[in-house]
């Protein structure tokens, strides 16, 4: 009875503040919706870049090799291409119009045909570095195909020349082959067959991102509570002095904080999960309890060695500003390389947006879950004792 | 004035654990970072490949694929593949089709390797074409043999044809002659832009965690002096200095660290991984200090309460990470016009550009694309202070 009294005390305290719900509600949900923002083009189906194409050669085949390249599949995805029409290309990347523009120059088939290297240009910012980057892996991968093309028109070229009975003919083996090969180029795909597995989020799903960010935030509310709780450090003892243990104090806080925070979950993270994603399961509820649990046995545990709350808030942000910078919420790991993933799994973002991952694809690695609920644990009872070497 | 930023500065250095923690990371980072910022692309994939073709082809094209830097290879069974695949421990596998040799050798280009992946992984989607280019050469020279035999097979001997190609096809590969470039031009100026910047995102990364941990640090330094000061405006007001220099000074005792560490840091970094930068970018540096510096001691004045201002922390690192544009472009926000140095974080996009281009930097213009910026925090600054020294002598 006791106890249900003051987890209610310790609920209706909260509640009836308006700075703790802004930290519970209103700041969860602005961050939220600012980093949908931010990474809406990582997390679209739609294509990131619109890319405008000025074909200033305008023969039969350029305009061929144009249609070809409107309709490859694997720019489309990417790439959003548009025929433009040639003047202040400039202007129109400058005024958000196109995020870059490709120019076939005059003569370019007929130069590839003459085995000469005439560069297309591409136009574009390279401050914004999504576009540089989707143009670099294009443009890569483009360049080894045409190497590969003039190679092989060459080849045909010189082997035509050396034969007697063909000498006559090159020049027209040599246009047709060159249409054949800029058609094999775009149809290169043909060879690919992409079995796709659906319904199964990866690390750059949306609800990868969302879950990031869900940490993120819990991560900042559950030091906040700490902080509330290292404030009340008279009252905490008062309560010590009529015969309520140090653990049960900190049993009836996790409560009321788990309480509070499934109040944020149930109310800013579910419906823009369900939003994202159109899915949510209990399992995901309870996984995100235990990340709870988790974070406030660990700030119990921090904040039991450190007797300055000042202290304990500065070293509070630090784990969480570097947890969040290396651990796959401001950069995702998708884009991370070998050794940044290796340093990412210091970080507790990494392995809790992992497991969430498994936990949807009906893969949960349980040891994951285990180790945190025995390092919780494992926290909470450290807390106790450095609690004790305190006093 | 030059003891206010002597005290200024010996406040500022006293937290020595965190000066070397903000100092050493960057550097720590950077080295463990140097290799990929050097390399050409990002991450690499590691792909699980089964040969169901078994092949002298298919052998050489599993090992055109073990070449490539981008990509790490494994070879388990395909149940054990497809597993690792949904636990995201390797990114993709490839399917050598039975009929993969057969078909090339007859011209045929459908249906020759099969690519296994997470629907929304759009990394592997990206580059699915790396997998394709390792087999286009077998199918581009096929299709070149094909056609010449099929129209014109009476006027050669075949064997004597392949022969031949074969040995242009080795001679021009061994030559650098037919390395193809696109002409790069970046709109600023209209001019070919730099192209040594192999890995920009991650260079960007980089950039963005030193300018964002030098934000924090001038936080805490100002916060730890906020702490410090308490009763010391009283005595500097009875000393008799006056309250804008006490202000000057201690903006300058922050600006001149942070400048120094910052210059530092960023000048070993492109040590590190080879990079220059021009004079001008030494001197944005000190114009982002000082800005930084400027919103951060108005943020310290406003809210007062160090747990308060600890505990923004966080929240304040995501302002400064996404207005700061360190990886994204904010366009929902363009309609607002704030697209100048109005909010924390724009300067670090700013100093970030300048990195990135390295093209001379016309200081003057950044100067006055800030100026309104700056002397609306003065102004701030200025009330805040001129008010808590009339208040501390009365």
């Amino acid at each position: 009875m006791q106890n249900a009294k003051l987890i209610v005390f310790e609920l209706k305290k909260n509640l009836f503040n308006s700075k703790n719900i802004a930290v519970l509600i209103v700041l969860p949900l602005l961050v939220v919706v600012l980093f949908n923002f931010a990474f809406k083009d990582l997390v679209d189906d739609k294509p990131i870049i619109k890319i405008g194409l000025i074909d200033e050669e305008d023969t039969s085949t350029s305009r061929y090799l144009v249609e070809q390249l409107l309709k490859d599949e694997d720019i489309s995805n990417l790439i959003n291409i548009e025929t433009v029409e040639g003047n202040k290309e400039i202007e129109k990347i400058k005024n958000k119009e196109y995020n870059g523009i490709f120019k076939i120059p005059v003569n370019f088939t007929s130069n590839l045909i003459n085995m000469k290297n005439t560069p297309i240009e591409i136009i574009y910012n390279k401050n914004d570095p999504l576009t540089s980057y989707a143009l670099d892996v294009v443009t890569d991968s483009f360049s080894l195909y045409i190497e590969e093309v003039q190679k092989h028109i060459s080849s045909t070229y010189y082997t035509t020349k050396e034969l007697n009975n063909l000498n006559q003919y090159t020049e027209k083996i040599n246009n047709n082959i060159s249409l054949i090969m800029i058609g094999e180029v775009f149809n290169r795909k043909l060879g690919l067959l992409k079995n796709e597995l659906e319904d199964i989020p990866s690390t750059s799903s949306p609800a990868y991102l969302i879950i990031m960010i869900e940490i993120l935030i819990l991560s900042f509310t559950t030091l906040f509570f700490m902080y509330k709780y290292k404030e009340e450090k008279k009252i905490n003892d008062k309560l010590k002095t009529i015969g309520i243990k140090s653990w049960r104090i900190k049993i009836l806080k996790t409560i009321s904080y788990m309480i509070l925070i499934n109040l944020q979950i149930v109310l800013v993270f579910i419906p823009i999960f369900y939003y994202l994603t159109k899915t949510f399961e209990i399992e995901k509820i309870i996984f995100l309890n235990l990340i709870v649990f988790f974070m406030l046995g660990m700030w119990f545990f921090i904040s039991s060695l450190i007797k300055k709350s000042e202290n304990f808030i500065l070293l509070g942000s630090l784990i969480i500003i570097f947890s969040n910078l290396f651990g796959g919420t401001l950069f995702p790991i998708v884009l991370m390389t070998y050794r940044l993933k290796f340093l990412s799994k210091f970080t507790i973002n990494y392995w809790f947006g992992k497991e969430f991952l498994l936990l949807s694809n009906e893969n949960a690695d349980y040891s994951i879950l285990l180790i945190t609920a025995i390092l919780a644990l494992a926290f909470y009872f450290l807390s106790e004792r450095g609690d004790e070497l305190n006093a | 004035m030059l003891n206010v930023i002597k005290w200024r500065i010996k406040i500022y250095l006293n937290n020595k654990v965190i000066i070397a923690l903000f100092l050493i990371i960057p550097i720590i980072l950077t080295l463990w970072m140097a290799e990929d910022i050097n390399k050409k692309g990002l991450g690499q994939m590691i792909v699980n490949i089964i040969d169901e073709d078994v092949s002298e082809f298919s052998k050489d094209y599993i090992e055109k694929i073990k070449r490539d830097e981008s990509i790490t290879t494994v070879q388990i069974p395909y149940e054990e593949g497809l597993q690792e695949i949904k636990k995201e421990k390797i990114s993709a596998m490839i399917l050598i089709k039975d009929g993969f040799s057969k078909n090339i050798l007859e011209g045929k280009n459908k249906d020759l390797i099969e690519l296994v992946y997470l629907k929304d992984n759009y990394y592997v989607s990206s580059f699915s074409d790396v997998f394709v280019h390792h087999y286009f050469s077998y199918i581009a020279k096929y299709r070149n043999i094909n056609y010449v035999l099929s129209n014109y097979g009476n006027l050669v001997d075949e064997e004597e044809y392949i022969k031949k190609y074969e040995n242009n096809y080795e001679e021009l590969n061994n030559s650098d002659s037919y390395k193809y470039e696109f002409s790069l031009v970046e709109v600023d100026s209209g001019e070919e832009a730099y192209q040594d910047d192999n890995n920009i995102i991650l260079y960007r990364y980089l950039l963005g965690i030193i300018f964002l941990l030098s934000y924090i640090l001038i936080l805490i330094q100002s916060i730890e002096f906020q702490n410090n000061k308490k009763g010391i405006v009283k005595k500097l007001k009875l000393s008799g200095i006056k309250w804008f220099i006490n202000s000057t000074g201690n903006v300058i005792g922050t600006v001149a660290p942070t400048f120094v560490i910052l210059s530092t840091q960023l000048t070993l970094v492109n040590l590190i991984i080879n990079k220059s930068f021009s004079f001008n970018i030494i001197l944005y540096t000190l114009l982002f200090s000082f800005s930084a510096t400027l919103i951060t001691v108005v943020i310290v004045k406003i809210f007062k309460k160090s747990e308060k201002l600890y505990l923004m922390i966080p929240y304040y690192i995501l302002v400064l990470w996404i207005f700061g544009d360190v990886l994204f472009n904010l366009e929902f926000i363009s309609f607002l016009d704030i697209e100048r140095n109005l909010i924390p974080g724009i300067g670090i996009k700013g100093i970030i550009t300048s990195f990135i281009m390295r093209t001379n930097i016309d200081i003057l213009s950044i100067l006055y694309d800030e100026i309104i910026y700056i002397l609306l925090i003065i102004i701030g600054l200025g009330i805040i202070e001129y008010k808590e020294f009339k208040n501390a002598a009365s």
